[in-house]
């Protein structure tokens, strides 16, 4: 199955950079985005069969190309109308296009991946079709944004690589099948395999967008259109958590457990504390996403080294931040267009503009500082109560006040771009109220989900953590 | 006549301390993919023949010919072969990259596991080392880049220090990244050259 998806994606990536008509460019994009809707389908149904070769997803990787399909879809769709208004040329369209089909085609490989090899090297390509995406408006600050994505990711992906080889010598000469590392696991040797996950966790961090190597993935969201900051705060933090989580599944079977969970702990709250610090200070309505996304990836690591109560809560959390964030990056991509700036001090009155979007951008607020009824709330609910079943009290008291800066900036910066007026705010352009359903939807299902929580995607998820310690 | 090989991958890691041309780095990288070469050659003579033809075209005709050739005409002829501003003193370098190097010995030798080959794993955390150093203090974008080449070499000789053999796709994949990545690195300096400077200091813009 997943053969005829890559061919077929390859098929598509070359034309696309042929064409130069912008309406087969798009067109062929959603016949690629159907291609993936039959890649999920048929991989949630072979999902309980025994499937061997190096691509074959398992219940994480379902669900997590799940969530590449749907926040591709509306990126993609998004990005039509960031194409119009801007007046793209045929070209740069076919180039971002083509470049966005390798990147989620490299994404949905790594979900796939069967073999730690494989998955470093879709990740790799990820980071390269990423750095084309990033340079879309081929101005100073992308070519800025872009060469230090390219540089540090490929020097993290290389650090990845040599946590891959450390691995290699801890499993001796086993095959570097997941599978297989999982069963030789408790042979490994200590001290190669806790190499191994500190280089992993700092290489793959710049997938993830935590700390060491974050910083380039706040200036790629800050500096990339909307939609692509809304990949990148999706599937590609999806992406970098299942990095993170594949050498996770491997050593939780070694002694080293307690080890891995108090390093994600450490990674975890440094993150959210950086993310806090910087998003106090900025003055930009994306880089403050980017950091909001940050703060939530912080989240998600103190969730997951809980341990057995934390990994659902990370999960669910990873999924409905992705939708969240998803949402509010197409939306604040409209408040771009609209006053020309990301600047929090050119902007204002924006609920007079539009008041759809306005609507959407409160929405979104709500779902994202985890207020009720969104899903965050019940995942970070569920957090605490891990954190203090586990009984590190300290760590609820610190991430709660973190927690507190967070909604302090997000609601005040929201709350100066929708209600208060501004003399310095120029309209530069109306938008149509229907261009904010498809991020209304996106959020709609985080608020949703705090009320009704579907079965099906618990059940999913409880599939996946059972190959974790109990 | 390995232990050879590995001695000279030691001393072009010196020279690249010191180097002050950009002729000098590009030259330096081609030597070591040559040394690559060799050590590959006679190392792996027991491999079947396709893995054999993929890891020679990754060391011979990418490391030593193409990449190279893409760098000298597309970065050094270009801006005359510059001279590649050193922030710490030359002997400094030195200095650290010997220790790197002594360091690197003494690590391998107090492993004591069976599955490494010391030799390789000695040349493969030294220049991975020298490779991040090399990162750290220079502050053009051009030896960021021949930092990024070196680590990469470093890598290739950890992978030959573990033996540990990974299927063909992952091998084939492995390597058009390494040989993509570096040509993208390259055309995007290539772009910051026409934008402005090729100084790290001048790449400052994105703040908050």
């Amino acid at each position: 199955m997943a053969e005829i998806y890559f061919i077929a994606s390859g098929i598509i990536i070359i034309t696309l950079f042929a064409v130069r008509s912008t309406t087969v460019s798009h067109t062929l994009v959603f016949i690629y985005i159907a291609f993936l809707g039959w890649l999920c389908i048929s991989e949630w149904q072979l999902l309980d069969q025994n499937v061997s070769g190096l691509l074959h997803a398992d219940a994480l990787g379902v669900l997590f190309l799940f969530v590449t399909l749907i926040v591709t879809f509306f990126s993609a769709m998004h990005y039509i109308i960031y194409a119009q208004k801007r007046n793209q040329g045929a070209r740069a369209i076919s180039i971002h296009n083509g470049s966005f089909v390798i990147f989620v085609t490299a994404i949905s490989g790594a979900l796939l991946s069967t073999h730690i090899g494989m998955l470093w090297a879709f990740l790799e390509a990820s980071t390269l079709s990423g750095a084309s995406l990033i340079y879309h408006d081929r101005d100073r600050l992308s070519l800025e944004a872009t060469w230090k994505y390219l540089f540090v990711s490929s020097i993290g992906v290389t650090l990845g690589f040599a946590g891959i080889m450390f691995l290699s010598i801890a499993a001796h000469n086993t095959p570097n099948y997941i599978s297989n590392l999982v069963e030789i696991a408790p042979q490994m040797n200590v001290g190669w395999i806790k190499t191994s996950f500190i280089f992993v966790l700092t290489g793959f961090s710049v997938k993830m967008g935590i700390v060491p190597l974050f910083t380039i993935d706040i200036d790629a969201k800050d500096s990339s259109p909307s939609p692509v900051g809304a990949m990148f705060s999706g599937p590609l933090m999806s992406v970098g958590f299942l990095a993170i989580y594949r050498f996770y599944q491997i050593y939780c079977h070694t002694s080293i457990l307690e080890w891995m969970n108090n390093l994600l702990l450490f990674t975890g709250v440094l993150s959210l504390f950086l993310a806090a610090v910087f998003i106090l200070k900025t003055n930009n309505y994306k880089r403050m996403l980017a950091y909001s996304s940050m703060e939530h990836a912080g989240l998600i690591l103190v969730a997951f080294s809980t341990g057995v109560n934390g990994y659902l809560v990370a999960i669910l959390h990873l999924i409905l931040h992705a939708f969240a964030k998803a949402g509010l990056f197409i939306q604040i991509g409209q408040v771009h267009r609209v006053f020309s700036s990301k600047a929090v001090e050119s902007c204002g009155g924006y609920f007079k503009v539009s008041p759809t979007g306005s609507i959407t951008l409160l929405a979104g607020l709500l779902a994202i500082v985890a207020m009720p009824p969104s899903g965050l709330f019940m995942t970070e609910f569920m957090l605490f109560k891990s954190l203090m079943i586990s009984g590190k009290w300290w760590i609820v008291f610190i991430v709660m006040i973190l927690l507190c800066f967070f909604v302090y900036a997000m609601v005040r910066n929201f709350f100066n771009l929708i209600f208060i007026d501004n003399p310095q705010a120029m309209i530069r352009q109306t938008v149509n109220p229907l261009e904010s359903v498809p991020p209304l939807m996106l959020i709609g299902v985080v608020l949703i989900f705090g009320v009704v929580s579907p079965d099906f995607l618990i059940s999913i998820i409880k599939q996946a953590i059972q190959v974790l310690p109990k | 006549m390995i232990s050879l090989l590995i001695i000279i991958f030691g001393i072009t890691l010196i020279y690249l301390a010191v180097a002050e041309r950009m002729k000098t780095y590009n030259a330096l990288i081609a030597v070591q993919g040559l040394l690559l070469f060799f050590i590959t050659y006679i190392e792996l003579k027991s491999l079947d023949v396709w893995h054999l033809i993929l890891i020679l075209l990754e060391t011979l005709i990418i490391k030593v010919i193409v990449l190279p050739y893409f760098i000298y005409r597309s970065l050094i002829k270009k801006s005359g072969d510059r001279p590649v501003s050193l922030v710490v003193p030359g002997y400094i370098s030195l200095t650290v990259v010997s220790v790197i190097i002594f360091f690197s010995f003494l690590l391998s030798y107090m492993l004591h596991d069976q599955q490494i080959q010391v030799k390789y794993f000695t040349g493969a955390i030294a220049a991975i080392f020298t490779g991040l150093y090399l990162i750290i203090v220079h502050k053009q974008v051009f030896t960021h880049m021949m930092g990024y080449l070196i680590i990469e070499n470093g890598i290739f000789l950890l992978s030959l220090a573990i033996g540990n053999e990974m299927p063909l796709t992952v091998n084939l994949a492995v390597l058009l990244d390494v040989f993509s990545s570096v040509l993208i690195l390259g055309i995007f300096i290539n772009r910051l050259d026409n934008f402005s400077s090729l100084d790290v200091d001048q790449l400052k813009e994105l703040k908050d």
